[in-house]
């Protein structure tokens, strides 16, 4: 059941809604992900984004709105659809008494584009012993058949939840390399739900943040890098000996989403300014040195900050 | 008292499955003790048989208590948040070791009020009560912690009594209220050693290599347990190629789930014949045992006389235990239909104990198709599980022939209807676990590992327990009184008609399950 709206679009929902009781998961959610792009998925925790993925997948049924892989809607994907997503869950609950290796054999009998080339490349860069029974892997090792099963038959489209969760850094580094390597290969959509921010900045081309089941954010991380920017003021040199004197009053404007001043000094965090610089030294006598902001710290204006 | 341990009773959602297996190890336990004292060493008990009797039935709702408490306390001491819970060692100590003083209390003053306050009697019970409840103690831990309790010396301290438990009446009854008096505050000593050495088994548990090895009662019953064992080949099922076919997919989620079982559905036949075989004879020989126990003048093998029925008379005894009791069906058709009702209702609780443990089968698959599969595997599953039951009936239908010469299919026929029954009326049973069990979970623990305090699982469990219980009985009422009607009302060859009937119901029920199915795929949260 294929929407010609959804045409060049691997992922996509609409409108998504879910509720689990009287506690809204999603609420309205619209979003799109072509071929070859990679997005990350942010948000705080109980933001909504694991049941995003399962209305992808078509384990979750939405109560508004629809999700659709390929353009076809979640509840109805068939065989051939699903056969086209890899999925890395959070929960990774593999049966315990199959070894590594049988798992794997288990698997590959579902996907008939299975690649046993990647699968052993995978299997030693991530140096999993797959002698070993799942029930006594560690999370890490569960972790990294997690990745491998997902993506050895060649998916269009990755949903990854928290992939590098219980990943030790060179291993997280494995991943990553691995999934830059395969968007040279397959050029698949992929999705990934993190709460590691820094992975997630130099790994993704795309940002989607979620707080309280709404998309506060859906937009190239290019681009909002550029629409941010740290301000660090200071007084003029002509000031300087003077003494600044800020307050928490001195600077007030609809562009500043965050702001730390000190007597001497202050740090801003603005957005879409650029053009405001200029007048800004100008009316309030200081000087702005301006600095690319990381994603945590934009993630922290989109969420309101502290911890839940 | 018991607040901490009881409510982890309804965890998992089979307490009447852990309450069968405590009370047939209880039972098993005595009555194998029982027999082996006939076999080795046959002594007239010289005991009065209401005396006995409620002795006896001291013991084995101590016994059963005892086990309950101490499974309770192991799925409490290896649960996740038990590392992090203060004190948790100590304070299930001193419920088990309160629960012991309760168990031995009540049963002096059940035998107090049965028998008259300070008699040899009355203090019987109550030493009969200890030494259940330090057999049901020793009845929940492995092997390996055997050791830990104390190694033979600890076990046999535990359990001998029961060896001896002829001379210890004996001794009681006769010594009056002092002696009885005294054996009672030695029991009370066993009861805290025993406590006092199952305490130290729990604080030590850490030490264990295997964790799967030390969830003591809980583990042999539970799926869980199953999984963390190597499987044979490591788990590979043998599939090559890429599955296509509905009947590839059945085979992927049978090995999910019945593949871990060492032999997958041959294995799971097998395991419930065996079971079967085993839980016959056993609720044969409580029946028996129920209506059988009687005083005899051991000189002449009558029933005692008011005259010989003096406590301090050593020439009468009970009526040994015979090994005919367990095999032998009953000549009452009437007892045999109870028999077989038990048997399987119990053998029907097993088998929900085991649909939990199915596969979520999270490989690309429809929804629509899932369901279908999902029907499929249970056609399977239902079919070799009721085919293995009725192996177990008729393999012991068979012994009990060639035992005594009978006829094995007159006995075997409220059986084999009871089965049919049961079969027709397994998909009802899915049907109440998927709706009211499965659908109030959260969906990302719908798996066999869930474990849940929720009233509704237990409430769903007696309301298809009811289901079963009254299905079985009133299904082969129906079937009798359809078909003589209908032989009394139809010409000969219509007659043809009635075993066709018969799959009306097994039908019906059965497609019934697979709508249900496929509403449930098309509109549920999956896990």
């Amino acid at each position: 059941m294929s929407h010609p709206e959804h045409q060049g679009n691997v992922l996509a929902t609409e409108h998504l809604a879910k509720t689990y009781g009287d506690r809204a998961a999603l609420d309205g959610v619209t979003f799109s992900v072509p071929r070859g792009r990679v997005v990350g998925l942010v948000g705080r925790n109980g933001s909504g984004k694991t049941t995003l993925l399962r209305c992808l997948q078509g384990l979750a049924v939405p109560t508004a709105g629809r999700a659709t892989a390929f353009g076809v809607d979640g509840l109805l994907l068939g065989d051939a659809e699903l056969a086209r997503l890899g999925v890395v869950s959070q929960e990774n609950r593999f049966v315990p008494w199959m070894s590594g290796r049988a798992h794997l054999d288990f698997v590959r009998t579902f996907y008939p584009r299975w690649d046993a080339a990647r699968e052993r490349t995978l299997v030693d860069a991530f140096e999993l012993d797959l002698r070993q029974r799942i029930g006594t892997m560690s999370p890490g090792a569960v972790q990294k058949l997690a990745v491998v099963t997902a993506i050895c038959h060649h998916p269009e489209a990755i949903l990854l939840d928290e992939p590098a969760a219980s990943l030790d850094p060179p291993s997280r580094e494995a991943l990553f390399t691995t999934l830059f390597e395969l968007l040279r290969e397959d050029e698949p959509a992929i999705l990934i739900s993190s709460h590691q921010l820094d992975d997630i900045e130099r790994s993704v081309d795309w940002i989607l943040c979620l707080e309280k089941g709404r998309v506060v954010r859906d937009e190239a991380l290019d681009a909002l890098q550029e629409r941010y920017a740290r301000w660090r003021v200071m007084p003029a040199p002509e000031r300087a000996g003077v003494g600044a004197g800020f307050r928490e009053d001195s600077f007030t404007a609809s562009w500043i989403r965050s702001k730390t001043v000190e007597p001497n000094g202050a740090l801003l965090v603005v957005e879409d300014a650029e053009d405001e610089r200029e007048s800004f030294e100008a009316r309030h006598g200081v000087t702005v040195d301006a600095q690319p902001l990381r994603l945590a710290e934009m993630f922290k204006v989109w969420t309101g900050g502290g911890a839940r | 008292m018991t607040t901490l341990v009881l409510t982890r009773l309804y965890a998992g959602w089979w307490p009447l499955l852990r309450a069968f297996g405590v009370v047939s190890t209880a039972i098993g336990f005595g009555l194998i003790a029982s027999m082996l004292r006939g076999a080795i060493w046959p002594v007239a008990l010289g005991a009065d048989s209401s005396a006995w009797i409620s002795g006896s039935i001291a013991f084995l709702v101590a016994g059963v208590m005892a086990a309950l408490l101490a499974g309770g306390a192991w799925d409490l001491r290896t649960s996740s948040f038990a590392w992090n819970t203060p004190a948790l060692d100590r304070r299930l100590r001193r419920e088990i070791t309160v629960g012991g003083f309760v168990i031995f209390g009540l049963g002096a003053g059940v035998g107090a009020s049965l028998h008259g306050a300070l008699t040899g009697e009355s203090w019987f019970l109550a030493v009969a009560a200890a030494i259940g409840f330090s057999v049901g103690l020793v009845n929940s831990l492995s092997r390996l912690m055997w050791a830990r309790f104390g190694g033979t010396p600890g076990i046999l301290l535990a359990v001998l009594p029961l060896f001896f438990m002829s001379e210890i009446a004996r001794l009681i009854l006769s010594g009056g209220a002092l002696g009885g008096f005294l054996s009672a505050m030695l029991a009370a000593g066993l009861v805290m050693v025993t406590t006092d050495r199952f305490g130290r088994v729990l604080e030590r548990r850490g030490d264990a290599p295997d964790p799967s090895e030390d969830r003591g009662l809980a583990a042999r019953f539970s799926g869980a347990t199953t999984l963390a064992r190597r499987a044979p080949r490591d788990g590979a099922d043998g599939f090559r190629g890429t599955r296509s076919s509905d009947f590839d997919w059945v085979r992927a989620l049978l090995h999910e789930t019945s593949g871990l079982s060492r032999g997958g559905l041959v294995g799971r036949a097998l395991r419930f014949g065996l079971a079967t075989v085993i839980l016959t004879v056993l609720v044969r020989g409580f029946f028996r045992a129920l209506g059988n126990l009687r005083a005899v003048d051991a000189t002449t093998g009558a029933a005692p006389t008011p005259e010989t029925s003096s406590f301090t008379t050593v020439q009468q005894g009970l009526s040994g235990l015979s090994l005919e009791w367990f095999v032998q069906p009953f000549a009452s058709q009437k007892e045999e239909q109870i028999v077989a009702s038990v048997v399987v209702v119990i053998l029907g609780a097993v088998i929900w104990n085991s649909l939990g443990s199915l596969s979520a089968l999270r490989h690309p698959i429809s929804r629509r198709r899932l369901a279908w599969v999902r029907w499929l595997g249970t056609q399977f599953e239902e079919g070799v599980t009721v085919l293995g039951i009725l192996l177990g009936f008729a393999a012991q239908g068979f012994a009990a022939s060639r035992v005594s010469g009978g006829d094995p299919w007159q006995s075997l026929l409220p059986l084999i209807t009871a089965t049919v029954a049961l079969f027709t009326l397994l998909p009802v049973v899915r049907w109440m676990r998927l709706w009211l069990v499965d659908a109030r979970r959260p969906a990302r623990k719908l798996d066999a590992a869930t474990e849940s305090q929720d009233p509704s699982i237990l409430i769903t469990y007696v309301l298809s327990i009811c289901v079963m219980v009254f299905g079985i009985f009133l299904l082969p009422v129906w079937w009798e009184e359809g078909t003589r009607h209908i032989r009394a009302e139809l010409p000969a060859a219509l007659r043809a008609w009635i075993p066709l009937l018969a799959l009306v119901p097994i039908a019906l029920l059965r497609w019934l399950w697979l709508v249900e199915l496929r509403r449930c795929y098309r509109s549920s949260d999956l896990a």
